[in-house]
């Protein structure tokens, strides 16, 4: 580091005692997890690792040392050794210069990393601020070298900040991994809401005494309907849409909505006309397969839809939703019992091939829907 | 250059028309709304599950009884669901690292390979109940009589072996997909590095791949075990649904895991009003115990993600 041109910050970090102090970190853990490996026995005891980890040394031993060894890690790990006392000999045990110096270099580097990535992150702020600043001050666009339309310095700035943004999470991708997880409520938890809350409310105050009366010798209304079901359900699989709606929408490259925002096209626009378009695959895809869920699900359905095999008739008006309906999946669900009759063995396999192969269509059909997004995760990877 | 002008008197800020105004606000109250169902559904169920679920809950078995004091506590049905899990995972955690390991890297011959992966999307596509449906006729059969009770020559079928084993289908692809994404972001020089100083590809396999993709190994399994403690379908038609644990045989676990029991999940489904035992006191509790377990899984997940040393490849 040539001193004129570094900051404090990051010169102390390349200072010969920096380096070697970053070799001895990892010679006592390269002898830490010797201890480990090859137990008290064999490697270094207790009382060792407490000599190593309390090893010294400095610059100026180590340059002196190294003019015999002519070898400046040699001449370190004798130093350091020659301070640690009979423990020393563990130091450096089995290792070469490049397990030393490479991995030290590693260690310096995300130090680095943790002072320069603020100063990316302030750089984009600075400009950010700065390109709103600007945003009326007339500036000439330029073309090949030549005068053209006027533009705004904002309009430049905020080129730069958005660039300056990718580069700053670039560095921020290259010092840190990402872990992410999802929850999954069990669908029996959802089926219990609904039918100690959602049918309840339904029975009481959707449905009139009246219409209860009406059609008391065809079939009984108590809320455990269609609308529950239907409530209930959508409730289970927008998490499962969601998700993929939002890796679909994540995968749309950035610089295409720069562009748009760009060209002074308003966020909420520049979402709906080029990230939901462009993620239109993805969102079909995540509809099929949420759509697949919600046929296969069986226990929800045998405990808010109501277990009787009637098919709600749409030509009854309004009254279709709060009749009761039973699908196939709670169909085979409720006549588990019935196992034992051939006839209705036979049925129930019948009903759960036509289960299989729908859920395999539209497996099939969510899978081929999202293919196309394919090339943007490419281009994404290659602007990003 | 020119001195900068003021701004212009209408700022030149993006145009936003009735419309754009219309859907922005749609979609944040959507937003809001989901966020405020899904925490509703906590909220209650909490607030019940705390009302109903009791310390010595957790140390009773069901009894059959006439009100809701008498008929006892969870720990059969919480015993099942530790029990099945249990046995699924131990089926499909390591079946599921096999065939990730082979689809990522053997794969010979390709054809067999891409019949094998569309296997397991067509598994991950398949309704619980299908599973269910199917695993009963296939450990009713005589050959498989060992692993669930037999009564004068009829085998049942209902027991931990044949819930787990079905099961196990459910979770397998869950960790077929995530092992074999940890195993492919594992860069090819790695495995070359190894090459290089004379390991076999089984030895590589074994002592540089499968560690380095521990974590992934980790998240596979654990969301398969939140899957299989959440599915009721096969529990009801695999496990008998009997009040307490039935073990048959006097062996003590193998005994258990031949005979028949409940989970919570179950427990919940059959107290439900619309279940056959209809108390929905003891279904809170059970169901408010069952999202803290899950809950729990994922938290496990979580911090075992965030402890493993995630290994970066530059």
């Amino acid at each position: 580091m040539i001193a004129r041109y570094t900051r404090d910050e990051l010169g102390r970090l390349w200072t010969d005692q920096a380096r070697m102090e970053s070799w001895r970190r990892v010679e006592v853990a390269a002898s830490e997890e010797l201890g480990e490996l090859l137990g008290d026995g064999d490697g270094p005891s207790g009382a060792d690792l407490e000599a190593i980890r309390g090893a010294t040394f400095s610059v100026a031993q180590v340059d002196e040392r190294e003019r015999v060894t002519d070898h400046d890690l040699a001449a370190f790990v004798d130093v350091l050794g020659a301070s640690a006392g009979h423990a020393g000999r563990w130091i450096h045990y089995g290792l070469t210069s490049s397990d030393v110096l490479d991995t030290a270099l590693a260690l310096q580097l995300r130090a680095v990393g943790e002072v320069i990535l603020p100063g990316a992150y302030g750089l984009v702020a600075a400009l950010h601020a700065r390109a709103r600043e600007h945003v009326g001050t007339l500036c000439v666009g330029r073309t090949h070298g030549v005068h053209a339309e006027p533009t705004t310095f904002g309009v430049k700035l905020a080129g730069f900040a958005f660039e300056a943004h990718r580069n700053a999470q670039r560095l921020q991708r290259a010092f840190e991994p990402v872990v992410r997880l999802l929850a999954s409520v069990p669908p029996v938890v959802y089926g219990l809401i609904g039918v100690l809350v959602v049918v309840p409310f339904i029975g009481n105050h959707l449905i009139s005494q009246a219409s209860k009366a009406a059609v008391t010798p065809v079939i009984q209304l108590n809320g455990q309907s269609l609308l529950a079901a239907v409530v209930i359900l959508s409730v289970m699989i927008a998490p499962i849409m969601i998700a993929t709606f939002a890796e679909g929408l994540r995968a749309v490259p950035r610089t295409w909505l720069e562009g748009s925002l760009a060209l002074g096209v308003n966020p909420w626009r520049t979402f709906w006309k080029v990230a939901v378009r462009t993620a239109r695959p993805a969102l079909i895809a995540g509809t099929v397969l949420a759509t697949a869920r919600a046929l296969g699900e069986a226990v929800i359905l045998a405990m808010v839809s109501g277990g009787v095999g009637f098919a709600p008739n749409p030509a009854d008006g309004l009254i279709f939703f709060v009749e009761p309906s039973r699908g196939l999946p709670a169909t085979i669900l409720y006549n588990s019992d019935g196992m034992s009759e051939p006839a209705m063995k036979h049925t129930l396999f019948a009903i759960a091939a036509v289960l299989l192969f729908s859920a395999l269509m539209l497996s099939v059909t969510g899978w081929a829907s999202k293919q196309p997004m394919k090339r943007y995760f490419n281009v994404g990877g290659a602007a990003a | 250059m020119s001195a900068p002008v003021a701004a212009p008197p209408t700022a030149p800020g993006a145009l936003w028309r009735p419309v754009d105004r219309l859907g922005l606000a749609l979609a944040w109250a959507i937003g809001l709304m989901f966020c405020a169902i899904c925490a509703a559904v906590v909220v209650f169920l909490a607030i019940q599950g705390l009302r109903y679920l009791h310390p010595d809950m957790i140390w009773t078995n069901p009894r059959a009884g006439y009100t809701e004091n008498e008929t006892g506590g969870i720990l059969a049905p919480l015993i099942g669901t530790v029990l099945v899990a249990a046995v699924a995972m131990a089926i499909a955690t390591p079946l599921g690292v096999g065939v990730a390991v082979w689809l990522s890297e053997y794969a010979r011959p390709a054809p067999l390979a891409r019949l094998v992966e569309s296997t397991v999307e067509m598994l991950a596509g398949a309704p619980s109940i299908v599973l269910a449906l199917f695993g009963l006729i296939l450990f009713e059969s005589h050959v498989l009589g060992l692993l669930s009770t037999t009564n004068a020559g009829v085998v049942y079928g209902k027991s931990f072996f044949a819930a787990g084993a079905m099961l196990a289908l459910l979770a397998l692809p869950l960790v077929v997909v995530n092992v074999r994404e940890g195993l492919q972001a594992i860069p090819n020089h790695v495995r070359e590095a190894s090459y290089a100083v004379g390991k076999t590809k089984i030895a590589t396999i074994r002592r540089v791949l499968l560690p380095a993709a521990r974590p992934s190994i980790i998240t596979g399994s654990m969301l398969g075990a939140g899957h299989v403690i959440g599915d009721t379908a096969i529990i009801v038609f695999l496990l008998g649904d009997t009040l307490t644990l039935h073990p048959a045989g006097g062996t003590p676990l193998l005994g258990a895991l031949r005979g028949t029991g409940s989970t919570l999940t179950s427990f919940v489904y059959d107290n439900a009003p619309t279940g056959d035992l209809n108390q929905p006191q003891k279904a809170y509790a059970a169901a408010f115990l069952l999202l803290l377990i899950v809950l729990a899984v994922n938290l496990i997940v979580d911090v075992a993600g965030r402890r493993s040393r995630q290994l970066r490849w530059s």
